[in-house]
């Protein structure tokens, strides 16, 4: 259900953002990809086909398919083995993390907000994401993990196409130690989780995906899937806990106590989820070379 | 063990982790004492991050343990800051000054 201030809110984003030129669309690739998986007649062997027309793209999925970050005893060396064993839903997933990375890497300028640090920090949160999903018997932990990767995809929209207006959000955090999204809601009337998921929706992507970039830092809000919501909020709080990259500020928000109720987890739990979101961190590394 | 972009690699730190390049090929085994070779290889391969011995070279020059160690408790507090009420936050900070110390050798 959306509220007046919600609504208002997306409107504000709308104004924002149609004046921009050049915005990213999805690319044809996932288009495709997407497409074909919708139909319950495709083979491994067709999506194979159209990934594998990308060289680059093959190399990638084939890169993290054999990396730790599944850790099969066994290399893989073609696409559609890697479906056949992965599923579609996953080497979509690569597919997508992989194109994002493509898609904002293009026409990138040098500004003060740092991509790597930022990668990193998604990467974490997927990675503590993907930790409190499988602590909580959740099935679909590739979903998690991506949810995670472009929970923050807003903030890279404003960095390149909307520089003047994110500069003056990072001088806003710097002047008086802000979180981002409050130094955003103060100079743009919207944050970079209203603006994520404004793109999302204009890629078509899923609901659930969408209103979990929208709602992460307030999971209250989430209708669709307020689970998902729930666990990326904490993941994210956790992944700066951890110290690991940077999203812009240098603060830590607050977990909001209903969501850390809802996910049925106690404080003595800290201890291990910070471990085990460092190892899987390890392991999720190899994402960092799509930043390039 | 630490992460650092292969750009910021010196001569003398030594790896933590096998380094592979984009295909997923060794490049060079986990143990190995970075050298100008090594720096102009990882150039070569593309290779974009490292994860090295914290106890390097590097790290050695570094300031004392007791002194990151402090200074990284204080760093927990300085991003913790604002969030005193909430008693999970107060969890999470203790949590997380354990998981930086337990890094600092």
């Amino acid at each position: 259900m959306e509220t007046t201030g919600s609504v208002q809110v997306q409107e504000r984003v709308r104004r924002l953002v149609e004046r921009v030129q050049g915005l990213p669309t999805l690319p044809s690739m996932l288009h495709n990809i997407n497409q074909m998986i919708l139909n319950p007649r495709t083979s491994a062997k067709e999506v194979a086909q159209v990934i594998s027309v990308d060289p680059s793209l093959t190399a990638k999925v084939l890169r993290v398919v054999n990396s730790s970050f599944y850790g099969f005893p066994n290399r893989i060396t073609t696409i559609s083995h890697a479906i056949v064993i992965l599923g579609f839903n996953t080497i979509k997933s690569i597919v997508l993390s992989s194109t994002i990375f493509d898609v904002f890497r293009k026409g990138a300028k040098p500004t003060d907000f740092d991509r790597a640090e930022f990668w990193k920090h998604s990467i974490g949160c997927g990675s503590a994401a993907k930790v409190i999903g499988r602590r909580l018997g959740y099935p679909m932990l590739e979903e998690l993990f991506i949810a995670g990767l472009l929970h923050d995809v807003g903030k890279i929209v404003m960095d390149q196409f909307l520089p003047e207006k994110f500069a003056e959000v990072l001088e806003l955090v710097k002047a008086k130690n802000l979180l981002i999204a409050e130094a955003e809601s103060q100079v743009l009337g919207a944050t970079h989780a209203d603006i994520g998921a404004w793109l999302f929706e204009r890629w078509n992507l899923s609901r659930g995906l969408i209103e979990t970039v929208r709602c992460h830092h307030n999971p209250a809000l989430a209708a669709e899937s307020p689970k998902f919501a729930e666990i990326i909020h904490v993941a994210d709080v956790l992944v700066r806990a951890l110290r690991f990259g940077n999203g812009g500020d240098s603060r830590i928000p607050t977990i909001d106590p209903s969501a850390w109720k809802s996910l049925g987890f106690d404080t003595g739990d800290f201890d291990d989820l910070l471990a085990q979101t460092g190892e899987e961190i390890e392991k999720a590394v190899v994402f960092l070379d799509f930043t390039k | 063990m630490k992460l650092i972009k292969a750009g910021e690699a010196r001569a003398g730190l030594k790896l933590a982790r096998d380094v592979t390049d984009l295909k997923g090929n060794l490049v060079v085994k986990a143990g190995a004492e970075i050298d100008d070779d090594l720096l102009r290889l990882f150039r070569e391969r593309n290779v974009s991050h490292l994860f090295i011995e914290e106890d390097g070279t590097t790290i050695r020059l570094a300031a004392s343990a007791d002194a990151r160690r402090l200074a990284a408790a204080r760093d927990v507090d300085r991003q913790f800051a604002g969030t005193e009420a909430s008693p999970i936050m107060a969890a999470l900070r203790e949590a997380a000054k354990r998981y930086a110390l337990s890094k600092i050798r």
